[in-house]
């Protein structure tokens, strides 16, 4: 059976092509999809991804990072009075002005934080120091951006909302969805490059003490701080992923484009392979004049769908991770983690075998005036 | 002599309603090993439908089908592989071999489906190639054999199920007189030699010289059964002249 399952399979090498060009077609395009998807939502909550922190306290109603408004940083003395908070530092998150020496400007999202902190740090530093942040007027910004933000090397300055700035650090592949960059600050030069008063924070980063339920902790710092919300970083993680892929539908249409490709994938293949099954029809036939039962054939057709999955994938995959590669330095980001390689073999082998399962049918009766014909 | 197969009372409809057509109407026949029977008769008088119901691929409408003693006709779906397979080989007017299998993995096919171990079936499948003639044709493919040579690995992939029936329907048409004979030859040396029930449905007389027994069919009867010297033939039946 594998040798008549192989030997027919490739046996038209033209309806083979186009087969495995469906399939490899639909693989690719689920790939660059999905890997879209993940790395627009990897980059919509990196920030708080990688902030170190249990909870994040926002004001109250704050539905992502971007639109946090300033509260009183009195909210900080009560939450560090709150049994089971380990530590508790301001952070500031908020767009400004950053203006190159040159006169021309850009958005950039100014993120301040506790030099001295372990929690809300840019990490993936590859030039320069985090503690150099503690002189004022500094910051890190990603290589990414650099041309962007008119920067190529440490010691450049700039004016972010008319005060000046120096670059002291470069990280890298830390990208925003919003398309500003991040400019990495202590929090006191945050606070006038944001601008946020004196005496406001836009965020209280919070880590909980070991061995404390943090359900017990998060009520204590409801009880005690007055108009903000406290959210775990997963749930704030989530609040912001939601609001940029689905609040703005850019999700929507990566997931639609997915999809999409799926489809085309499985109608391509499920037309190809019909054609093949009633080429062969006669073939079929004769097995079962000869004795085969159903499931033998239903297996010669599926073996047939499952190597050309296999086929079509193993080119896929390897055009997707190109891509992925490539967009390290483009304008998307794609990201395909282990996991999700896997889970699309599986899905191209289910929509292999599904595109197959409209030819089964066909296969299930034998006409016996067909396998008589001369 | 017991018969292989007994066919009794059968009835064949297609279709129904104002579109039915009868292509059997009331069929009774044995069908005996160590026997060549030929089919005989006009187009469309109901031979392929006829041999196509005996090797269990088609159903019949009414009637009963023994064979080798069993009741087939009320046999499940599931059930009639199994009963092709143990019992019937087919020799088909087109050869119906795999093109894209050389002419020992065409007769392989059948010994796998036989459930013969994958190391004996090359073995085998040479071991019937050259009884039918074709030892230096084991790895050629269907399109570079001759007609004859293809019926020839047709009959050696069908006598691999070791069936007790071969039924073949019009095996020569397609084939000139020489490897006409050589088939007719070959098959009649299976029934003799081999104890097989050959069944042939042909319209060539030429034929008749190979046969044992001839059964005319028109309009899906019986018209005629006699001996290849045109006597009536004798059916060891309730001991009498049928
Ligand atoms: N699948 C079918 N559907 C409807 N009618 C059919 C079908 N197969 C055969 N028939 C009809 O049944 C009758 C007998 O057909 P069958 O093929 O058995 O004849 P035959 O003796 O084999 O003819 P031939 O010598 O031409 O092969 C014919 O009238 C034919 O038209
Ligand atoms: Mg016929």
């Amino acid at each position: 059976m594998a040798s008549l399952a192989v030997r027919n399979l490739f046996h038209d090498r033209v309806r083979l092509v186009v087969t495995l060009t469906g399939i490899i077609f639909a693989v690719v395009l689920v790939a660059v999809q999905i890997g879209l998807f993940l790395g627009f939502t990897t980059t919509t909550s990196n920030l708080i991804d990688h902030s170190g922190a249990d909870f994040w306290v926002v004001s109250r109603g704050v539905g992502y990072l971007e639109v946090a408004t300033p509260f009183s940083e009195k909210n900080l003395y009560h939450a560090r009075a709150t049994p089971g908070v380990a530590v508790a530092e301001k952070f500031i998150v908020r767009f400004s002005i950053w203006k190159q020496a040159d006169g021309s400007q850009h958005n950039c999202e100014v993120v301040g934080f506790d030099p001295d902190s372990s929690m809300g740090r840019p990490w993936n530093v590859v030039e320069g120091d985090v503690r150099s942040l503690k002189l004022p007027d500094t910051v890190i910004v990603d290589r990414f951006y650099q041309s962007k933000l008119g920067v190529s090397r440490v010691g450049d300055a700039v004016e972010i909302r008319g005060v000046r700035a120096r670059v002291v650090g470069f990280t890298e592949g830390i990208r925003t969805f919003t398309t500003s960059p991040l400019a990495f600050t202590s929090f006191k030069s945050a606070q006038r490059y944001g601008p946020v008063d004196q005496d406001q924070t836009t965020f209280l980063l919070i880590k909980a003490a070991p061995g404390w339920d943090l359900e017990r902790v998060r009520a204590g710092l409801k009880a005690r701080l007055t108009d903000v919300d406290v959210l775990t970083t997963r749930e704030f993680s989530g609040m912001t992923t939601n609001y940029w892929m689905f609040g703005t539908g850019a999700g929507v249409t990566v997931i639609l484009a997915a999809v999409l490709g799926l489809l085309v994938g499985v109608v391509v293949v499920a037309q190809t392979i019909y054609a093949a099954t009633i080429d062969h029809i006669r073939e079929f036939g004769t097995l079962k004049a000869m004795g085969a039962t159903n499931g033998y054939i239903y297996r010669i057709i599926l073996q047939q769908a499952a190597i050309s999955a296999a086929i079509g994938y193993g080119v896929g995959i390897v055009v997707a991770i190109l891509a992925e590669h490539s967009s390290r330095h483009g304008g998307a980001n794609i990201v395909l983690p282990v996991p999700v390689r896997a889970g699309l073999f599986g899905l191209t082998l289910a929509m292999c075998v599904s595109a197959a399962m409209v030819s089964i049918n066909k296969v299930t009766k034998i006409d016996p005036a067909m396998v008589f014909r001369g | 002599m017991q018969p292989i197969i007994e066919v009794r009372e059968l009835t064949k409809t297609y279709a129904e309603g104002a579109a039915a057509s009868r292509a059997l109407n009331g069929v009774d026949l044995n069908i005996y090993p160590r026997q060549v029977t030929l089919l005989m008769g006009p187009s469309g008088s109901g031979k392929t439908t006829l041999v196509s119901i005996m090797g269990c691929i088609l159903r019949p409408t009414s009637g009963s089908v023994k064979l080798a003693g069993r009741e087939v006709t009320r046999l499940s779906e599931k059930q009639l592989p199994a009963v092709r397979l143990r019992h019937i080989g087919f020799v088909f007017q087109g050869f119906n071999l795999f093109p894209t299998l050389t002419a020992v993995e065409n007769v392989e096919v059948a010994l796998e489906l036989k459930r013969v171990p994958r190391r004996e079936r090359r073995m085998r499948a040479g071991a019937l190639l050259d009884q039918v003639g074709l030892g230096d044709k084991h790895r050629v493919y269907p399109a570079d054999l001759s007609g004859g040579q293809k019926q020839r690995v047709a009959i050696a992939r069908a006598l691999a199920g070791d069936p007790d029936v071969i039924l073949a329907d019009e095996p020569t048409a397609a084939l000139d007189k020489d490897s006409g004979r050589t088939v007719l030859e070959m098959l009649r040396r299976l029934a003799h030699d081999k104890d097989r029930a050959v069944v042939i449905v042909t319209h060539d007389s030429r034929t008749l010289d190979y046969a044992d027994r001839v059964v005319d069919i028109e309009d899906g009867r019986i018209a005629a059964e006699r001996d290849t010297d045109g006597e009536p033939y004798l059916v060891a039946q309730e001991g009498g002249w049928k």
